[in-house]
């Protein structure tokens, strides 16, 4: 009860920094609170372990704090502002989740989130603007319609995005396939750069270093950019997040994500137990390319506009510290560091020299890379597991850094067996 | 055509410079080192203040983007290989702490010298220019492929023939055997980064002659660099080379007949079929017979 009790001042307190250090602070507080929160759940859990995806018990307790979350800050700090970071932050969040199913469970290296959603979302305003009514394209005719209705809104524009990231997925997924860790990496952050440069290239159909802009948007032009249309963006992104939310869980804890994580582990037992290693990933490549898509579509159909930005490398990164930070391999880590890094970067967006916000996200990236195994969720973990290897667990984790894991940590990449 | 040849032979000697540095590390301590940009623009950046602040002497400078090299290596060893070796999660941690180390690097650079291009004087003045055909041979194109051949052949000697080199030929090998034979990994280690960044620096104060530098001017040569490595299969020093003349050749091509904004689409095109074909690159069948 005193855990219940120290639980509810830790919010109470989060709840009042946004009156005294601003609107903004609420990111900020609630990430640290939603950390906290997580730390003591699975301190207080007997045995499992986040990291082989056992499901928590007071999972609820953690997931129900964030709606109650979600569903206060517009009452808190419902300004235009912060409202527009909100809708950015749950965009953020909903490629993050997906992210994590391919890094994390699937422990495929792969970079290539940013490029699918941005491949999406470059095609979806192309349509728009081309097919629909507006648009700043040089070579297009625009305008088209059919039975005097713009044939290309917004609500075709996001399926269509979903079909498109289903497509770039199902054709990244192939090399993928065949090629193992450090190579797939490379494969997909080439893939991105690739993506930049093409779009650079192609000013008829993409407008080049520009880019697209005047795509078709779900909000009403009647309420742009007052605060109802950032309200009704923030509802559309919360149910986004959760959708992806909701498919991460589906596909984490359910037969694919047992399935991923043993031939994450150990590719021989998981083909010895008849595992179909290259479908399962596969699949899961195809489903999360696929929400992928639907955000890059969500994407430009809220800003209405997307550049070759997009596609730069700190992108990639700033996307890559959020869910490295908080923890790849639990959603709590990644909506807890997607908070805490979309926060850092809000709040010191005019510090003096630009480069210091850059430089400490930098720093605290490696500081927590150096520190912790899994990210800062799992740190209750990594210190049950050291107790373990001191000969206290009644589980017998094996201790942390001795014989077989070091081994294996620096085979070479030709010892270990050829994926098919 | 004629062009065509010596522009690849120049690339060629760079890219291998970078491949070699990333191969190095790869196959010696087992990651791949993600701050290779950074380390590129901060030898350059080294080069360029030995350059206007104590002499632009070639040797000088050369050495000058050498030893920050190097010692941006070491710096490397000291604060991603020390505390990671030997930890779980080896791989996704090293990758994560060098690309963040990277992004501290870049923006340090931006920080400190602003987003101003910075240039060398032309290094290789002394060497007089000359025809091969209808092709003026530039002197920077001569010095490159002179520097790159001294400094591979002083690395090549170091490795051959000191204590320290075996044990980075042994650590290249057998894991298991170098620390049987009681060859210590922590010292190694730092030999192996440091002769990666002497090779990187080099490179970057080569291919200052011919681009300006800038925070992040060694985004480009990594990603070439890694293409390179990757293309070669990764610890393969001979394969690196090879794949650094084709990829050379095919930036050449590219350059010639299609433009510059042509270069990495076409690279990517020819990495991914040849990683598709030869999931280990030009060298994998020698990774296989190691294990």
């Amino acid at each position: 009860m005193l855990h219940y009790a120290g639980l509810a001042v830790l919010f109470v307190v989060a709840l009042a920094v946004p009156f005294v250090f601003g609107t903004l602070s609420i990111l900020g507080s609630m990430a640290v609170f939603l950390l906290l929160l997580s730390w003591s759940i699975s301190w207080r859990r007997q045995g499992g372990d986040t990291l082989a995806g056992v499901r928590d018990r007071s999972a609820w307790l953690f997931w129900g704090m964030a709606a109650v979350i979600a569903i206060l800050i517009p009452i808190i700090a419902g300004t235009s502002y912060f409202l527009a970071v909100m809708v950015t932050f749950l965009i953020y969040l909903s490629w993050n989740v997906m992210w994590g199913l391919v890094l994390g469970t699937a422990g495929l290296q792969s970079f290539a989130t940013v490029a699918v959603a941005g491949i999406s979302a470059y095609v979806a305003g192309y349509l728009s603007i081309e097919l629909g009514k507006t648009g700043n394209l040089s070579c297009v005719g625009g305008g088209e319609r059919i039975l005097g209705i713009p044939v290309f809104e917004w609500w075709v524009a996001i399926p269509v995005a979903v079909v498109v990231g289903l497509i770039v997925g199902f054709i990244i997924s192939l090399p993928a396939i065949r090629l193992r860790g450090i190579y797939f990496a490379l494969l997909t952050i080439g893939l991105v750069e690739l993506a930049r440069a093409y779009v650079v290239q192609d000013k008829c159909n993409f407008g080049g270093g520009q880019g697209l802009y005047g795509a078709s948007s779900f909000i009403p032009e009647s309420i742009a950019g007052s605060l109802a249309g950032y309200q009704i963006a923030y509802v559309a992104a919360a149910g986004l997040a959760v959708l992806a939310l909701i498919i991460y869980w589906r596909v984490n804890y359910g037969r694919l994500g047992l399935l991923l994580r043993t031939a994450r582990e150990s590719e021989p037992v998981a083909e010895v137990l008849g595992t179909d290693v290259v479908r399962a990933r596969l699949w899961v490549f195809l489903i999360s390319s696929a929400v992928l898509g639907g955000a890059g579509g969500f994407y430009i159909a809220y800003y209405g506009s997307i550049s070759p930005s997009f596609f730069n490398f700190s992108t990639v990164l700033f996307l890559f510290a959020m869910i490295m930070i908080g923890g790849i391999n639990s959603p709590r880590g990644i909506l807890v560091g997607t908070m805490l890094l979309m926060y850092v970067d809000k709040r010191f967006v005019d510090v003096d020299p630009p480069e210091a916000r850059y430089v400490f996200i930098g720093l605290l990236l490696f500081v927590v890379t150096i520190v912790a195994r899994d990210g800062l969720i799992a740190i209750p973990d990594q210190i049950r597991r050291r107790r373990g290897a001191r000969g206290t667990d009644a589980e017998g984790d094996p201790p942390e850094d001795v014989g077989a894991i070091e081994q294996e940590a620096h085979m070479p990449p030709g010892s270990r067996p050829e994926p098919r | 055509m004629t062009g065509v040849i010596v522009t690849t032979i120049n690339l060629t000697a760079i890219y291998a410079l970078v491949a070699l540095g990333v191969s190095l590390t790869w196959s010696g301590l087992g990651f791949l080192n993600l701050s290779t940009g950074a380390m590129y623009a901060g030898a350059a950046y080294g080069a360029w203040l030995v350059a206007t602040n104590i002499s632009s002497n070639v040797v000088v400078v050369l050495l000058g983007g050498v030893i920050a090299g190097a010692a941006l290596g070491a710096l490397i060893c000291l604060t991603v290989f020390l505390p990671l070796d030997g930890k779980p999660n080896w791989e996704l941690r090293t990758l994560t702490a060098t690309l963040a180390l990277s992004f501290v690097g870049t923006n340090i650079y931006l920080w400190q010298f602003g987003p101003q291009f910075k240039q060398f004087d032309p290094l290789f003045a002394f060497i007089r220019e000359f025809r091969i055909g209808e092709t003026l041979v530039q002197p920077s194109k001569t010095g490159t492929v002179i520097a790159t051949g001294i400094l591979v052949a002083i690395i090549l000697a170091f490795i051959s023939y000191s204590r320290i080199g075996l044990g980075v030929r042994a650590l290249t090998q057998s894991v298991e055997g170098a620390a049987l034979v009681g060859i210590d990994r922590r010292t190694t280690a730092f030999a192996i980064l440091g002769v990666s960044g002497a090779f990187i620096g080099l490179a970057a104060v080569l291919l200052g002659q011919i681009y300006f530098v800038e925070p992040n001017s060694g985004y480009s040569p990594m990603i070439k660099g890694l293409i390179v490595a990757l293309l070669g299969g990764l610890g393969s020093l001979r394969g690196a080379v090879i794949a650094a003349f084709l990829v050379a050749f095919a930036e050449a091509l590219t350059l010639q007949y299609l433009g510059g904004a042509w270069v990495l689409i076409t690279l990517f095109v020819l990495i991914a079929v040849v990683l598709i074909i030869r999931p280990r690159g030009i060298a994998g069948v020698l990774e296989g017979t190691r294990a």
